[in-house]
């Protein structure tokens, strides 16, 4: 009985190691939540009625969003209708908070030029991708200017205009873009030469630094234009891109604007996504193409389905609203499409083979279908788009379009970010006060209880390893954080823990003062001892499991981690207290001067 | 014997009915103290994260003045500067305002990120929405009633109706003073300590219950044979004395070593919200746990009807000590009488 005891606690001791050289070897870490190493967290509610669908949706488009932004363990969650966004470690901490708020609206934009296929199909610009042909050669002559990009930048740029240079500084000490429009129309005639170059280099070098910096001066190039469109003019006669379709000659400050935006390298910057601006995108084969402003928005929709044709080809329906907020505004701009106007000028073939303009379908700044238009008019009802569609893409296009009928404005709850000194002060804070912490409550049990205090520290260092095991696994297979909130649960737990062993200890005093020996005392005190412990744990699993369930945010990372740690003192206390108390008091010494283990001196009355 | 060894030995024999005579009465002016400065005269310091509004904070070089603060962001509704340091000595602003200024937050970031000369990035910004925080509140507040009918449905099965009503008393009374200390000096209230708040409510719970079980043993064993309930929680309570001060001194130890050590780092003043509240709490916990579950059980049971199971007890005790007559009240207490003092040791036989 006895030793099968003394192999439960073997077990425990095995598990525990195990645990931890599994940890080790495949390398887990904990992963830190954001008040623990810096980061974001945003909680969004919608302002209306939502349905699952719609909701669901707009996850996925936060979760698109942030990804973009490199952030290692995005945790996007659903509570009800609220959406919580935690982003630990992002660093781009403004951007972020940017970038998850925004509403997603969907947008119909004219094909004004297709730009061929990009070099690789990721939309984030690669220096890779943008400095191609000429410039790259432009690189090794600048090599000093890309290790500053923002000297370079403006130092370019002052050969070039002088009132750019201004506004550049501006965006650079600001980070917020300031658009001037009509001073560029001068500039147009100021073409080649290596300044503009170098500025573009610069760009470049930005892109492969430091995304910040780089998204204002992109924002410039692309869609602010004035003086940075000077840059972009040039570089449309440096680019051996395919623009041909640009508006040409006399140009007016309007189609300037569009040939600016449709000539810089890579493509347009989510911040730089506009309704009224001009963008450059990666369509849905990968092509880059430019697009118009925004000629309708999902608003004009009234829902969509999606029907099998005769030859067992998908197609999607679109279905308007009526009256001129929603048909109507579809058909005008169906047909400058048609007609292939200057606004959507002819990209694409039409089934009559004759060419036509296209309208693409920009959800959150992503192209979902770029169709030609076949036909000048269309009834609200009966608008067919066909393509070689699967199944499935016919189903996802119409779930754009219907989530486009139905726009989710959010709201934003509350908004947090850490910055990474702050995390890093908060663990440090933590992980001292935890170890001197443990530290005084091992002094205090070894003082107390003399060599017993050993069973109560080798359990706490038990729990500690088999913790740090589950905190980790979950970090890396869950993507669950540790957040201050559970360091406190844990730093508590600690407590809990040291309770369960005091418990017992003063029963097994009690029993041996009742005229035991103390190995039976040992024995005796067990069942009493876990029956309290047993029933003061299961009140902690209660107000854990409650508080996990009924509340948001940190009270949950508390609640989790104070039920965990409970657990694993009801696993210690079961296995391996006993066996491992009883361990010490067969030792001779202890038998000899009972008092080693904390009992009163002078042995049973 | 000093004190110390007696207590060290588990041998006290403190008479806790004076000393509860005098706890009761105090911790009932506690909580009404409590209950006022809460509901009539302050109320509580709420922090942004329940009103809603924003902070903002901003490492600045040492020449940084509040008064520069308020010169780079102007125009905020109930704003308040603070210059605090973090371990390294290095100096941040912060920057407090009300729910108008939300949406204005990228615009304060950049202006106080041009005044501590950083980036935007380096600018910890919180800002909260007027309603959510109520929501939060809401949340709350239904854990918690929930929590209580589930833990007294718990120690009810499990210990008795009357265990579960004391516990409870010791429970809301823990609350009610750790809010009223926070309402009375002002302390601000954030959602860190709400769960430290949450955390009370375990502990003390789990110092009542090993008070309770002990009672609940000793019920059934020889010691509580004989002896009138009162006695009978006031010997359990002794049993329990040196056990109750230790789970204690071992939560209490983390807990003032996180309260500390938060003093010393910026970032620790999260950390210090948590152990604040814990800390008061903690010790409250022990002190009603001792001091207000133990009466107030006894007190209950005092007034339990007498039961043929309880006749039947009290008479094997009277018949012990060879009275006759074993109904009469005066009698037992007699017996009860006879039995404190030191206690002879073989009385303490268990199970």
């Amino acid at each position: 009985m006895s030793s099968r005891r003394s192999l439960s606690a073997i077990a425990v001791v095995v598990v525990a190691l195990a645990g931890a050289i599994y940890t080790l070897a495949v390398g887990n870490k904990p992963l830190l939540g954001l008040d623990l190493q810096g980061g974001v967290s945003v909680v969004l509610r919608p302002t209306g009625e939502v349905d699952e669908e719609a909701l669901a949706r707009t996850v996925e488009i936060i979760r698109s969003r942030v990804d973009s932004l490199g952030v290692a363990e995005p945790e996007i969650s659903t509570q009800g209708e609220t959406i919580v966004v935690d982003l630990p470690g992002v660093e781009q901490q403004q951007r972020a908070l940017e970038l998850v708020g925004q509403t997603a609206e969907l947008r119909f934009r004219p094909v004004i030029a297709d730009l061929g296929p990009a070099l690789t199909s990721d939309p984030e610009p690669d220096p890779s991708v943008v400095g191609d042909g000429d410039d790259a050669d432009d690189d090794s002559g600048d090599g000093d200017q890309m290790v500053d990009s923002h000297d370079g930048d403006d130092t370019s740029n002052d050969a070039d205009d002088e009132g750019d240079d201004e506004s550049d500084a501006e965006e650079s000490s600001a980070g917020v873009p300031a658009g001037r429009f009509s001073a560029a129309a001068p500039a147009q005639t100021d073409t080649t030469d290596d300044a503009d170059t170098a500025d573009e280099d610069a760009d470049t070098a930005d892109d492969g630094e430091s995304d910040g910096v780089d998204s204002a001066d992109d924002d410039a190039d692309t869609s602010d234009d004035g003086g940075a469109g000077t840059g972009g003019a040039d570089d449309g006669d440096d680019d051996s891109a395919p623009i041909s379709p640009l508006p040409q000659g006399t140009l007016t400050p309007d189609q300037l604007t569009i040939r600016d935006a449709c000539s810089i390298p890579g493509v347009t910057e989510p911040e730089g996504d506009r309704p009224e601006l001009p963008v450059v995108l990666a369509d849905e084969v990968g092509n880059r193409v430019c697009l118009g402003p925004t000629l309708l928005t999902g608003e004009a929709l009234e829902t969509a389905g999606v029907s099998l044709g005769n030859f067992g080809e998908w197609t999607v329906n679109p279905v308007f609203r009526s009256g001129s907020e929603g048909i109507g505004v579809f058909n005008l701009a169906a047909r400058e499409c048609f007609q292939g106007t200057e606004i959507c000028p002819p990209s694409g073939i039409a089934a009559d083979q004759s060419p036509r303009g296209r309208l693409a379908i920009v959800l959150d700044h992503v192209i979902v279908s770029s169709p030609t238009i076949g036909v000048p008019t269309f009834n609200r009802s009966g608008i067919v788009i066909s393509g070689a569609f699967e199944e499935e893409g016919a189903r996802d296009l119409a779930s754009v379009l219907r989530f486009g009928a139905l726009p989710i404005e959010l709201e934003t709850q509350q908004a947090r970010t850490v910055s990474a000194s702050i995390g890093d002060d908060v663990l440090e804070a933590g992980v001292i006060a935890g170890a001197i912490g443990l530290a005084l409550v091992a002094a205090y049990l070894l003082s107390y209880y003399r060599l017993a205090g050993l069973v109560a520290i080798g359990g706490l260092v038990l729990s500690a390893l088999l913790l740090w095991t589950i905190i980790a696994w979950f970090g890396e297979n869950l993507g669950l954080a540790l957040t201050l909130a559970g360091v406190v649960g844990l730093i508590v737990a600690v407590g809990v823990s040291a309770d369960s062993n005091i418990v017992y200890f003063e029963n097994v005093k009690d029993a041996y003062r009742g005229g035991r020996k103390v190995s039976t005392s040992v024995e005796r005190a067990y069942q009493s001892a876990i029956s309290t412990i047993v029933k003061a744990d299961v009140v902690s699993l209660i107000a854990a499991a409650l508080l996990y369930w009924l509340t948001v945010g940190a009270v949950r990372g508390f609640a989790f981690y104070l039920g965990l740690a409970t657990i694993l003192d009801l696993v210690i206390s079961w296995l391996f207290m006993r066996p491992a108390l009883a361990f010490l008091a067969r030792r001779q010494m202890v038998t000899k001067n009972p008092s080693l283990l904390g009992l009163p001196p002078g042995g049973p009355s | 014997m000093s004190t110390l060894s007696t207590l060290y030995r588990g041998e006290t024999n403190i008479d806790f009915r004076p000393l509860w005579r005098r706890s009761v009465p105090v911790s009932a002016a506690l909580v009404v103290i409590a209950l006022l400065s809460l509901l009539l005269i302050r109320g509580l310091n709420l922090s942004i994260d329940f009103e809603g509004g924003g902070v903002w904070e901003v490492p600045v070089p040492d020449t940084v003045t509040v008064a520069d603060g308020r010169a780079a962001v102007p125009d905020l509704t109930d704003a308040r500067f603070q210059l605090v340091k973090d371990s390294n000595g290095r100096d941040f602003l912060r920057v407090q305002s009300g729910t108008a200024d939300i949406d204005r937050s990228a615009e304060i970031v950049v202006a106080l990120a041009e005044l501590g000369e950083v980036t935007g990035d380096d600018v910890s910004v919180s800002t909260v929405g007027p309603t959510w925080g109520s929501q939060i509140t809401g949340k709350a507040v239904r854990a918690l009633v929930l929590f209580f009918f589930a833990v007294a449905g718990y120690l009810a099965w499990r210990l008795e109706w009357r265990m579960a009503v004391g516990a409870l008393v010791a429970v809301v009374h823990d609350l009610a003073v750790t809010a009223g200390v926070y309402s009375v000096f002002g302390f601000e209230v954030s959602p860190a300590t709400v769960i430290a708040l949450l955390t009370i409510l375990g502990y003390s719970i789990y110092d009542t219950v090993v008070v309770y079980d002990k009672v609940l043993e000793n019920q059934y064993s020889a010691l509580g044979d004989g002896v009138g309930h009162t006695e009978l929680v006031n010997r359990s309570m002794n049993q329990v004395l040196m056990r109750s001060i230790n789970t204690t001194i071992t939560t209490v130890l983390p807990v003032a070593s996180m309260l500390i050590i938060g003093g010393f780092f910026l970032g620790g003043a999260s950390l210090q919200d948590f152990a604040l509240a814990l800390f008061i709490g903690l010790i409250l916990g022990t002190y009603s746990s001792i001091f207000l579950a133990a009466p107030v059980l006894a007190w209950l049971k005092e007034r339990e009807p007498v039961t043929d199971e309880t006749k039947r007890r009290q008479r094997r005790a009277a018949e012990a000590f060879g009275a006759d007559d074993a109904d009469d009240p005066e009698v037992i207490a007699a017996a009860v009488g006879a039995t404190s003092g030191p206690r002879p040791r073989k009385k303490k036989k268990r199970r």
